[in-house]
């Protein structure tokens, strides 16, 4: 054959040192950056550019982050923390489906409800917190709540327009080969659906991290941002800036996870 | 065909009678195909060859049932409707789905097929070794060059061995090797694999090499100009001689050369660049 130009798919053995280079190239590009801004810190340190009780070491915050995990302290903020985006997340994250699929599937349904919810999503997340205290006081119901539909905007977005932009053509095949409702959604609308969909999924999550951090920096006695805030009361600016690099690191791990699974999802796009 | 017995009700046959489409765009009425006649006797090869917005592609989408012409479309004894297993279709894009593999892919026209799990596999080895893509069988689309997609797309769509195969400007996305390539292809898998086929293209010279008859159509409205039977052997050379005699009539009935021009300009005026 004449145009064969690309060869099937083969995975070669990789010299080992070939591995390690890789290795390296994966974390040291992307560590490089923040190493040289925790360099750039220990020299505004040290040469005083700002006082030590606003700018602490590095060395300060690393302590205090060792002492916070030593005392366990550290695991049960997470665990606060965690539990609360985990429940609100999986509430918003089920409606936000259910609701944009059904405006992909049902127009009638989507001229309805669109208007009332892009007005929705145009009040920022924190704008929720004032009414939505009143209604649910400041136990755990008002953080779920406001995690959920943190979570909940991006997915019905991405979901109600992946169902719109499925290839015409696609469908077209489906009909050709008379697939039926079943075969249709298992072999073309889901499969095509998935990145999208997922896109909406990741971007949820993120909200809702940063949304749970939010209300607990309003309204909590527990969790990462009520640390973070009562760090800043107690002006023990280590624990402050030590609680902000754990909230980033946290946030960054779960978006890593979901990407993971993101390419599992979608093996077809990123094979070579 | 007139005296001999309605023909329309023999098997594997393909009738179109008085068949008319119209489409409406902003209020105005656009007739796509004027009263269209057209017989495919099973066993044969019949091209479609006309400029773009001759309503080719459109008539082909009847037959495959897609969609709805005003008129009488039988093809296998039967109305065409809607889409039928007995009929299968190659669009001009290979429309591979992308999450699915090759093998995945060509296995898509066995889905509704009365086949158990063992024959579907062996038929789907064997169509992608009709098309010379066996290596390829646990390849991705995007690994995929254009030419090797459409065979992929070929073998989808006769693996569940349809009565009739529609053909819409196969090849027209690929560039010329490619094309002569599997037109050369194509011609083989007819002949070995006793399908009945129609194709669609705007190539003149596709629309020779392979059909034992050229309808020639003409646009706005589109219409049939006329029908030519090419009755040469198979597999056909496009070297040969005898294809040109065809493919000027069907130049001529298309109209596309109208002569040799004036020269405008004399030949000593021209500077030829040192």
């Amino acid at each position: 054959m004449t145009d064969i130009v690309s060869s099937p798919i083969s995975t070669p053995s990789v010299p080992w040192l070939e591995r390690v280079q890789r290795v390296v190239t994966a974390f040291a590009i992307p560590l490089a950056f923040p190493a040289v801004l925790v360099l750039l810190w220990h020299l505004a340190s040290t040469y005083e550019l700002m006082p030590e009780q606003i700018l602490p070491y590095p060395a300060y915050v690393w302590d205090a982050a060792v002492d916070a995990i030593v005392g366990g302290d550290l695991l049960k903020q997470i665990s606060f923390s965690a539990g609360r985006v985990t429940a609100g997340f999986i509430a918003g994250a089920v409606a936000g489906l259910v609701l944009g699929f059904a405006m992909g599937f049902w127009h009638w349904l989507d001229d309805h409800v669109r208007p009332l919810f892009t007005a929705i999503s145009q009040v920022p997340t924190i704008g929720w917190i004032p009414l939505l205290m009143l209604f649910l006081g400041l136990g755990e119901a008002l953080k779920i709540v406001i995690i959920a539909k943190a979570a909940f905007i991006p997915i019905v977005m991405n979901s109600s327009a992946a169902l719109r932009s499925i290839p015409p053509g696609y469908l077209e095949v489906a009909r050709i080969f008379r697939f039926n409702k079943l075969q249709r959604l298992r072999l073309v609308i889901l499969p095509a659906t998935v990145p999208p969909v997922f896109t909406g999924i990741r971007y949820g999550l993120t909200k809702a991290w940063t949304a749970l951090v939010a209300v607990e920096l309003l309204a909590s006695s527990e969790g990462l941002g009520y640390q973070l805030n009562w760090a800043r009361q107690m002006f023990w600016l280590d624990t402050m800036i030590f609680s902000m690099i754990l909230i980033g690191l946290v946030g960054f791990v779960m978006d890593h996870i979901l990407a993971r699974i993101e390419v599992r999802l979608q093996r077809w796009k990123l094979t070579d | 065909m007139p005296g001999s017995p309605d023909p329309s009700a023999r098997p594997g046959y393909l009738s179109i009678r008085h068949l008319n489409k119209v489409f409406r765009v902003n209020d105005r009425r656009l007739q796509a195909l004027l009263d269209i006649n057209l017989d495919v006797e099973q066993g044969s090869f019949v091209t479609i060859v006309g400029a773009s917005g001759c309503g080719k592609s459109t008539l082909l989408r009847i037959v495959a049932g897609l969609e709805t012409g005003e008129g009488t479309v039988i093809h296998d004894g039967k109305p065409v409707e809607e889409p039928s297993l007995n009929r299968g279709l190659v669009f001009q894009e290979a429309r591979l789905f992308p999450w699915l593999t090759v093998e995945q892919n060509v296995a898509l026209g066995l889905e509704n097929a009365s086949a158990d799990a063992r024959t579907r596999e062996r038929l789907v080895r064997e169509h992608l070794e009709l098309v010379s893509l066996t290596d390829f069988a646990k390849a991705y689309p995007r690994q995929l060059s254009g030419g090797m997609a459409q065979r992929v797309a070929i073998a989808r769509g006769i693996v569940n061995r349809p009565g009739l195969l529609l053909l819409d400007e196969p090849f027209g996305a690929l560039d010329a090797f490619t094309r002569a390539h599997l037109q050369d292809e194509l011609q083989h898998i007819w002949e070995h694999e006793h399908l009945t086929a129609l194709l669609v293209t705007h190539d003149v010279d596709e629309a020779v090499l392979l059909g034992n008859r050229v309808v020639v159509m003409s646009p706005r409205p589109g219409r049939i100009a006329r029908v030519i039977d090419i009755p040469l052997a198979y597999p056909r050379d496009r070297r040969s001689p005898d294809l040109i005699y065809f493919r000027n009539q069907i130049l001529d009935e298309l109209d596309v050369i109208r002569g040799p021009r004036p020269v405008t300009g004399k030949a000593r005026d021209i500077k030829v660049p040192a």
